[in-house]
């Protein structure tokens, strides 16, 4: 055993070396950039058009070899939308490792590249600020999901209002539309817009709700893990990182 | 299909469920996998411990058993072997979560999660 763990500290340390070393030969970077962007979510309601936004920050690095079966995902820091329906209560439009798709519908890469691939990250990082377009919800991934709770002190009593219930099935066609139901008459989403920015990335999630650290690392029904064989699917499949990825243990 | 191949299968599948999959599952697509349905998955969302630790399992049940899946390390993609040495010692969560199960110790935090993963009440 501790044989073992002395190579295993001798293979990490020779790596280093190597590392350092090359680095500092060859002088060799791969591209990588940071971007932001605010996505803003609109409702129509009899009260007139109410609003939410977000600012969240995308983070990616190219990769010229891929490790089997392995991608090359973005990283994403911020929080859920949400849109003050006043009386009606709060719309949540959740945030996921999906979102960054939704970046990607928004401003895909030029050419046909794909968005995180070298030319697609090189074409992010020129992208400037003040650049908008609008989610179209008929193209994968569409509008982002949203949820509401009957109770904001309780995260089981939390509400589908907009998109797909179960994970059992990704269709667009299976996703749900209940703005009225839970909301009243003649309140519809409007729509969804993207627009990339430099402003800093927004952290109030826990000033609305302020038991999300407890909810991080099990579902908000009470299990540790995400059941697919359940009654209660949207409770099952939420945890707290779908409204703010600043856990108590991560940045 | 043989129990072997179809085992084969679904060590495959979880690279390509829940967060950062290597490949989306196409639209309209089910999440079964032959007589296979996926029952349970572990932490897939920001700031839980799975993904801070890059963890990721799934269960699959069908034909009378379960089967649990654990992802491999699928965090590093390196051009040569100077960026793989300086992701592993920089950005891997495998590599300093994982990859000390490889040298024998049950104590990395993949491994106590994947025993946490293996209980039928988790």
């Amino acid at each position: 055993m501790i044989r073992r763990l002395l190579l295993g500290a001798v293979m990490v340390a020779g790596l280093a070396v190597l590392t350092l070393v090359g680095l500092a030969v060859t002088g060799i970077s791969p591209v990588s950039a940071t971007w932001r962007y605010r996505i803003t979510v609109t409702v129509d309601t009899p009260e007139g058009l109410r609003s939410g936004s977000a600012v969240r920050e995308l983070s990616n690095m190219e990769r010229l070899f891929y490790w089997p079966e392995g991608g090359n995902p973005a990283d994403i820091r911020g929080e859920a939308v949400v849109v003050d329906l006043g009386a009606r209560g709060l719309l949540f439009a959740l945030i996921s490792d999906i979102s960054e798709d939704e970046f990607y519908q928004a401003f895909p890469v030029p050419d046909g590249h794909g968005a995180t691939t070298t030319e697609g990250i090189r074409y992010y990082k020129s992208l400037g600020t003040g650049q908008r377009a609008a989610l179209d919800p008929d193209r994968y991934p569409g509008y982002p999901r949203m949820v509401t709770f009957d109770d904001l002190s309780d995260p089981m009593s939390v509400r589908l209002v907009y998109g797909i219930p179960h994970h059992t099935r990704t269709d667009l066609d299976t996703r749900v539309n209940d703005f009225e139901d839970v909301f009243g008459a003649g309140v519809q989403l409007q729509g969804a817009v993207v627009e990339t920015t430099d402003d800093p990335v927004t952290w109030r999630m826990r000033d609305i709700l302020p038991w999300l650290d407890k909810y991080y690392s099990r579902m908000f029904d009470g299990n540790r893990f995400h059941s697919y064989v359940t009654d209660t699917p949207v409770a099952s499949s939420l945890s707290s990182g779908a409204f703010s990825t600043k856990g108590p243990s991560n940045d | 299909m043989t129990d072997r191949l179809m085992h084969a299968v679904l060590a495959l599948d979880a690279y390509n469920r829940g967060y950062d999959p290597g490949l989306r599952i196409e639209p309209g697509a089910t999440y079964d996998i032959g007589k296979m349905s996926i029952t349970k998955e572990s932490d897939t969302l920001a700031g839980s411990q799975g993904v801070n630790i890059g963890f990721y399992a799934a269960a699959y049940q069908g034909n009378g058993e379960t089967i649990i899946s654990f992802r491999g390390t699928d965090d590093i993609d390196a051009d040569d072997l100077l960026d793989f040495a300086w992701q592993v010692l920089t950005s891997s969560r495998d590599a300093r979560h994982g990859w000390p199960l490889a040298l024998g110790s049950t104590n990395s935090q993949q491994a106590q999660m994947a025993a946490r993963c293996s209980r039928p009440a988790a």
